[in-house]
C-alpha cells in the first residue's frame, strides 16, 4: 500500500485563485485555472478584488486579471499587490487587442501570462513568488499558508523574444487605412 | 466637534499634495496618511482605522461605484470625502449616492477643509482685512450648507461655454445637473406653470429681466432645513448672471435674424437663400424627393422706379413679397435675391418622383414630371399681382405689373446648387422675357408645352382661390 494521497485517488488542489473580470471575460481563465488544479473565486471589479485578498491575505496564490474587463488606471492593483502580498501571483488573461495594457501590466510586475492553451506562461526575469512574512501580511488570516510550489515548476517560459514579439504585434489595418 | 487630535485621516491619490497641504494648516495635529492609489488605500484600511478617507475622484473616474462602495465597506464609520477637479464634481456628486459622504472641489482650500471637519475657520496671519475664509455665523449648524460649498462663477461659466448657443434655459438645465441632488433649479418662460414643491422642500422664485422686461423666472427647490437666507442669496446672484445670459441670447437671437433677413421686405436674404437651397438638395439626395426653384421678377421694374422714384419701387417690392408669401407654403422658402429678382424654393416631400430615363437629356424630362403644385401656385401669385390695386402707382395701378418666372426641378434640371440657378436664371433671362413677359417658363419645356400647361392650371388655381 503506496499510503499516498495520490494512491488514495485525492488530488490537493495547487492552491486558490481569485479570476477577476466581467462576467463573459472570466469563463475561459475559470476553466484554464480549474483545469491547473486551482480553486477558484470570482470577482467583478478589481477594487472588491483588492479589498477580499488583504481580508484574507493567506488565502490566495493567484490573481488572474481578465484585461478585458480592466481600465487603465486600475492596473496599479498589480503593482500595490506585489509590494504588499509578494506571495500572490498575478497572471493575465484575454490579452487579445490589449498591448498596451498587456505591457503596462508587465511592467507593474505581473508574473506571466494564463494562454489560450491553457497554461501558465511565467515571464523571464518575474520575481519570484515570495513567502509571506509579518512584513508583508498587514494581518494574520486564520487560514494556514497554501503549501506553494517550487517555482516554475512544469510552467512553459515565455522568453524575452517572444514577449517583445507579442507586445508588437498589431490588429491587421484595412487596406485603405494603411494606405 | 471633532476635533484634529482625533483625526486619522487617509489621503488617496494626493499627487500634487494639495489636500495635504491643506490639510496641514486646517488640522495640524491631524495624523495624516497618504497613499497614492485606491489600491494601496483599500490595503490600509483592511488593516487599520481611519476616521476619514479624502480620496480623489481621478483615478475611478471610469468605475467610480465599484471603487466608493468598496472604501466605504472598509471606511467602516469613518468618513469618505471625494475630492477632485470641477470637471469632475459630477461624479462625485454622484457618488454621494453610493456611500460617499461629501466632496470638496481643488484647489481646496484650509478652510473648506476645516469646515468638512467641524474645526474653526482658519484665519490667515498675513492678511489686514477680512479672513478668506469667511467665519460661519454663531447660528449656522455645524453641517456645511449644501449651498454654500457651490462654485457659482465656475458653474455657470462652464454650463454657458458647454452650450454657447443653447441660451438661459440650457445654462440652467446644466447648472441643474451640477448642484447638490437634494435641490432642483428650473427656468421657467413666462407664466408657464411652477414645478410642484414636494414635501419638506421650500420652493424660492426670482425673476429674469431682459431689458427691462421679465421674461421669465427662476425656480429653486432646497430641502426645508436648508437655510432659507442662503438659498436665497444664491438664487439672486445665479438670477444675474441667467439674467445677463438671457440678455445676450435676445442679442444674439437678433443679430441672427438680421443676418439673414432682407431689410426691406422681411423676406429671407441672398446668403440665407443659398443656404437653405444647400441644405434642402442634401436632404433631397437623402430622402429622394424633388426640389423645385422658382426665380421671378417684376416686368419692367426699372421703369417704375425711374417714373415713380425709389420710395414707390421699395413699396412695390414690399407688396410683391407680402403677395407671394400668401401663395406659398409655409415650409416654402421665399427669398429676395436682390432688386426685383425673388426665390421661392419648393421642396415637395410627397412629390411624384419618376426615375429619370439616363439615356435622354434633362430637356427631354417631359413636364408632366414636374410637381404640378409650384406651378399652380406661381398663376396664383400672378392673379393676385394683377388683381392688386398697386394703389401707391395711382388710379391705373390696378393691373399694370406683370411678373416673368422660371423653374429647375432638382434632380431633373441639376443636381447642385450653382447649377439649379443657373438653370433657372438662364431660362428666365433668355426664354421668359424674349417670350413677352408675364409668364411662367419651365427649365426643358417648349412654349407651346407652356401654353397648353398654363391652360391646364386654370383649374388648379380657382380651386386654390376658393
Amino acid at each position: 500500500m503506496s499510503g499516498t494521497a495520490a494512491g488514495l485517488g485525492l488530488k490537493r488542489p495547487v492552491g486558490r485563485a481569485l479570476i477577476v473580470g466581467g462576467a463573459p471575460a472570466r469563463s475561459q481563465p475559470l476553466a484554464a485555472m480549474q483545469a491547473l488544479g486551482f480553486e477558484c473565486a470570482e470577482i467583478d471589479d478589481p477594487y472588491a478584488a483588492a479589498a477580499e485578498l488583504f481580508r484574507r491575505p493567506l488565502v490566495y496564490r493567484a490573481l488572474v486579471l481578465s484585461l478585458t474587463s480592466f481600465y487603465r488606471e486600475e492596473l496599479p492593483i498589480i503593482a500595490t499587490l506585489k509590494r504588499r502580498l509578494a506571495h500572490v501571483e498575478v497572471w493575465l488573461a484575454q490579452i487579445d487587442a490589449r498591448q498596451a495594457a498587456l505591457a503596462e501590466a508587465v511592467r507593474l510586475g505581473a508574473d506571466g501570462l494564463l494562454g489560450e492553451d491553457g497554461l501558465l506562461h511565467r515571464i523571464q526575469g518575474a520575481a519570484a513568488p515570495a513567502a509571506p512574512t509579518p512584513a508583508n501580511v498587514p494581518s494574520p488570516a486564520a487560514l494556514p499558508e497554501p503549501a506553494l510550489p517550487s517555482q516554475n515548476d512544469g510552467e512553459p517560459i515565455l522568453s524575452a523574444d517572444e514577449l517583445r514579439a507579442l507586445l508588437e504585434e498589431q490588429p491587421s489595418l484595412p487596406p485603405e487605412a494603411s494606405a | 466637534m471633532i476635533t484634529g487630535q482625533l483625526e486619522q485621516v487617509l489621503v488617496v491619490g494626493d499627487a500634487d499634495r494639495g489636500v495635504q497641504n491643506a490639510l496641514a494648516q486646517a488640522l495640524p495635529t491631524a495624523n495624516v496618511t497618504a497613499v497614492s492609489t485606491y489600491f494601496d488605500a483599500i490595503a490600509e484600511l483592511a488593516g487599520n482605522r481611519y476616521t476619514t478617507v479624502l480620496a480623489s475622484a481621478e483615478p475611478i473616474e471610469r468605475r467610480p461605484e465599484a471603487a466608493v462602495q468598496t472604501l466605504r465597506q472598509l471606511a467602516g464609520d469613518g468618513r469618505l470625502i471625494l475630492f477632485g477637479q470641477p470637471s469632475l464634481e459630477p461624479v462625485s456628486r454622484k457618488m454621494l449616492n453610493f456611500g460617499c459622504d461629501d466632496y470638496i472641489v481643488t484647489p481646496a482650500t484650509p478652510g473648506e477643509l476645516g469646515q468638512l471637519f467641524g474645526a474653526p475657520p482658519i484665519k490667515l496671519a498675513t492678511t489686514t482685512g477680512p479672513s478668506i475664509d469667511q467665519p460661519l455665523p454663531a447660528s449656522a449648524p455645524t453641517r456645511v450648507s449644501i449651498l454654500s460649498g457651490l462654485p457659482l462663477a465656475e458653474i455657470v461659466l462652464d454650463a454657458i461655454l458647454n452650450n454657447p448657443h443653447g441660451g438661459p434655459a440650457a445654462a440652467v438645465k446644466q447648472i441643474d445637473a451640477r448642484i447638490a441632488p437634494a435641490m432642483q433649479l428650473h427656468y421657467l418662460r413666462d407664466d408657464a406653470e411652477a414645478p410642484p414643491t414636494p414635501e419638506g422642500f421650500t420652493s424660492i422664485a426670482h425673476g429674469i429681466r431682459v431689458n427691462a422686461d421679465t421674461v421669465a423666472s427662476l425656480h429653486l427647490i432646497v430641502p426645508r432645513d436648508e437655510e432659507e437666507s442662503a438659498a436665497r442669496h444664491f438664487l439672486s446672484q445665479l438670477s444675474h448672471v441667467i439674467a445677463k445670459v438671457a440678455t445676450l441670447e435676445d442679442r444674439h437671437v437678433k443679430l441672427q435674424k438680421l443676418a439673414i433677413t432682407d431689410d426691406l421686405t422681411g423676406l429671407y436674404n441672398a446668403r440665407y437663400f443659398r443656404h437653405f437651397l444647400t441644405a434642402i438638395l442634401q436632404k433631397a439626395h437623402a430622402m429622394r424627393f424633388p426640389v423645385t426653384l422658382l426665380i421671378f421678377d417684376i416686368d419692367g421694374f426699372k421703369a417704375y422706379n425711374d417714373k415713380f422714384g425709389h420710395g414707390v419701387g421699395d413699396d412695390i417690392l414690399k407688396t410683391t413679397a407680402k403677395l407671394i408669401k400668401r401663395c406659398v407654403r409655409d415650409h416654402d422658402l421665399v427669398a429676395r435675391l436682390g432688386g426685383d429678382e425673388f426665390a421661392v424654393v419648393f421642396w415637395e416631400k410627397e412629390g411624384p418622383r419618376q426615375p429619370r430615363d439616363p439615356g435622354k437629356p434633362a430637356s427631354a424630362v417631359p413636364a408632366s414630371r414636374i410637381p404640378q403644385t409650384p406651378k399652380q401656385m406661381f398663376h396664383r401669385f400672378q392673379r393676385l399681382m394683377q388683381s392688386d390695386e398697386f394703389s401707391i402707382l395711382g388710379t391705373t395701378g390696378k393691373g399694370q405689373l406683370t411678373i416673368s418666372g422660371a423653374m429647375a426641378v432638382y434632380p431633373y434640371d441639376a443636381q447642385s446648387v450653382d447649377g439649379l440657378i443657373e438653370a433657372a436664371d438662364r431660362e428666365l433671362m433668355f426664354n421668359a422675357k424674349v417670350s413677352g413677359k408675364n409668364c411662367l417658363r419651365l427649365v426643358g419645356e417648349d412654349a407651346d408645352d407652356e401654353e397648353k400647361t398654363a391652360a391646364d392650371d386654370d383649374d388648379g388655381v380657382d380651386d386654390l382661390d376658393q
